[in-house]
């Protein structure tokens, strides 16, 4: 288990990591999400030793990285965002060379290199030099010597980017895999990635944690209670001024109009009787609906409204304090007691 | 430690500049052997050393700029942050590795005397004495350029300010020479020394005004012992030129004295910049 407490990071001046804490409990594929320069790779190069954090602790498996740095090193397998590759070598060569960096025993290194390569699909590659790779297998290489040695924990800063849509896919899949023998901490900056391939999401903005859970937990918490998306023929106003009249209805509000047309987002219950008379009404007020729908926040809308406004948020009560999340009772009950198992 | 040893000489090897600089030096001393020992029939070997000793200065900056400014480019540096082996090591091993390398000019120059032998009387004992403090000047040499190397991530940069720092030690004994009219020369560079310090205090800590500090303290300490006892200065003048001058404890050698402290003064400035090196990387963590 990897456990940071309150790690901070000053490049001189500049804040480049604050007060983040998380654990990563064993078995868990963890995405760690953030817009580009939120801090991810900083973290994760504090996480495997490469920086030394300005404060807070990191300990991993009860190895404190900076008491027992070669102990806590031992436990990580860290594919950098830039995989730290030799050009002048073969493949076989480079895996070797990590193998005896992680002084694995001289009887085991051809087997662990072998198990390393298939897993990460560069068995038949093993021969050739590194410079003439494509983008595609450096990254696997890299992985592979990630791989050597099984540590407990693999440490993945941005391992798709630079890969075409099939090199990611494959990518994605082979994570899948390796999460079932590893516990997996990967960074990205890409929603759909992380929630494809993520049971656990921390994501970060600013160099603070804003939020954190599974990607259900985080869309249900984000959900905004009960809205609905509907689009109207006619003037927004007018529709605006009907809805307000009913009784049943929350806040409304216009998102667009165009061509004639009009978004509504509305916060009313998905309940059919309702909405039978929210439209009838809307249609005698000339405004016929031509759209309605449950209006549920995408990941990418949560991930968007949490990284906007970093200093808004605070890493301890954000779950509690959304204002948007006042309906969900037993989802956030079950939350809450995660985060205190933690 | 041994893996990186085994992967720094393979990539000494199978890269060009290694090659080139042996080349060079076994050249060079072909060159001399045919001057001082075959043409003027001299049986001593250090003459040879002696007279390509220049060399160093361009060799051990070509074969040292790569060893940590390129990994840090390539960002190949963090796969041994991250490995569970100590920077100590890593250094280390790349020291070795160089060393190795410079072995390789040595070993052949070992096979002169050996040479020279079957035509007449060659004090086997000096010259190899004299041989092996050579191999220790490259060693301090070369320990210089790695530290050199260790705090920039650009070759050349590396390559021209440890060629400078050798220049400066090669020249030095002529400098003193030049110098030892009086205490001026000596104010002057124990000034220059303090400006070095302060801004490699300035840079290191990026704090200008901690840089400042370090150069005004100097100063005036510089400034009270110049009041007090205007012969230290001198004094202290030339002891810190004497032990700025590494090729001056090779010379030595070719008089046929055997010097024991010159050896431990080579040794002692290599391990200094192998600890030096090591402290630079660690800082880099905390950066």
């Amino acid at each position: 288990m990897i456990e940071v407490t309150n790690l901070t990071k000053y490049y001189a001046d500049r804040c480049a990591v604050k007060g983040l804490s998380f654990s990563v409990k064993k078995g868990q594929i963890v995405g760690l999400l953030g817009p580009n320069g939120a801090g991810k790779s900083t973290t994760m190069n504090m996480l495997t030793g490469c920086l030394a954090p300005t404060e807070g602790t990191i300990s991993i498996e009860g190895y404190d990285i900076l008491e027992q740095p070669l102990k806590a090193r031992a436990q990580i397998g860290y594919l950098p965002e830039i995989p730290p590759l030799y050009v002048d070598m073969k493949v076989r060569e480079y895996l070797d060379f990590v193998a005896q960096l992680r002084k694995i025993e001289p009887s085991k290194r051809k087997q662990e290199i072998e198990q390393a390569a298939t897993q990460a699909g560069v068995s038949d590659v093993m021969s050739r030099l590194i410079r003439n790779l494509s983008k595609g297998y450096r990254q696997r290489v890299g992985l592979a010597g990630a791989l050597i040695g099984h540590p407990p924990f693999l440490i993945l800063d941005e391992p798709t980017v630079g890969l075409d849509p099939k090199q990611m896919i494959e990518m994605r899949q082979l994570i899948r895999s390796l999460g079932k023998q590893h516990t997996v901490l990967l960074s990205s900056h890409i929603l759909s990635e992380v929630s494809a391939v993520c049971d656990h999401i921390l994501i970060v903005s600013g160099g603070q944690l804003v939020a954190q859970g599974t990607p259900e937990e985080l869309q249900a918490k984000m959900q905004g209670g009960n809205g609905m998306r509907i689009t109207v023929m006619g003037s927004a106003q007018t529709a605006l001024d009907t809805l307000n009249q009913h009784p049943q209805v929350g806040d409304v509000r216009i998102e667009t109009e165009e061509n004639g047309q009009a978004q509504l987002l509305v916060e009313m219950a998905d309940d059919a009787e309702l909405k039978a008379t929210v439209s009838a009404q809307l249609a005698l007020a000339g405004c016929p609906v031509i759209g309605m729908a449950a209006n549920n926040m995408s990941l990418e809308d949560i991930f968007l409204q949490l990284t906007e406004q970093p200093q808004t948020a605070q890493t301890d009560e954000l779950p509690d304090s959304q204002p948007e999340e006042t309906s969900e009772t037993q989802q956030e009950k079950q939350e809450e007691q995660d985060e205190s198992d933690l | 430690m041994k893996a990186i040893y085994k992967r720094e000489l393979a990539a000494h090897l199978r890269g060009l500049i290694g090659w080139v600089a042996i080349a060079v030096m076994l050249f060079l001393v072909g060159i001399y052997f045919t001057a001082y020992n075959l043409q003027s029939q001299i049986p001593y070997f250090g003459y040879v050393l002696s007279g390509i000793s220049f060399v160093l200065i361009f060799i051990c900056p070509a074969l040292t700029m790569r060893s940590f400014a390129e990994e840090r480019r390539q960002r190949t540096d963090q796969l041994w942050m991250t490995a569970p082996v100590s920077l100590t090591e890593v250094t280390l091993g790349k020291y070795f590795a160089l060393l190795t390398l410079f072995a390789i000019p040595i070993a052949v120059c070992c096979l002169y005397p050996l040479v020279l032998s079957q035509f007449g009387t060659v004090p086997m004992l000096e010259t190899y004495s004299t041989i092996a403090a050579f191999f220790l000047l490259g060693a301090a040499c070369i320990s210089i350029g790695v530290f050199f190397s260790s705090i920039t991530e650009n070759q050349v940069i590396a390559f021209v300010a440890t060629a400078i720092v050798l220049m400066v030690s090669y020249l030095m004994e002529g400098l003193k020479s030049f110098a030892t009219s009086g205490s001026q020369a000596g104010l002057l560079l124990f000034s220059a020394a303090a400006l070095a310090a302060g801004a490699l205090a300035w840079y290191l800590a990026k704090s200008f005004v901690l840089g400042a500090a370090v150069f005004t303290v100097m100063e005036l300490f510089l400034a009270g012992a110049t009041f007090f006892r205007s012969g230290a200065v001198s004094t202290a003048f030339d002891s810190v030129l004497d032990a700025l001058s590494l090729f001056s404890r090779f010379n030595g050698f070719l008089n046929g004295t055997f010097d024991l402290t010159a050896y431990f003064y080579l040794l002692s400035v290599a391990a200094l910049f192998q600890f030096f090196t090591v402290q630079v990387l660690e800082k880099r963590r905390w950066s």
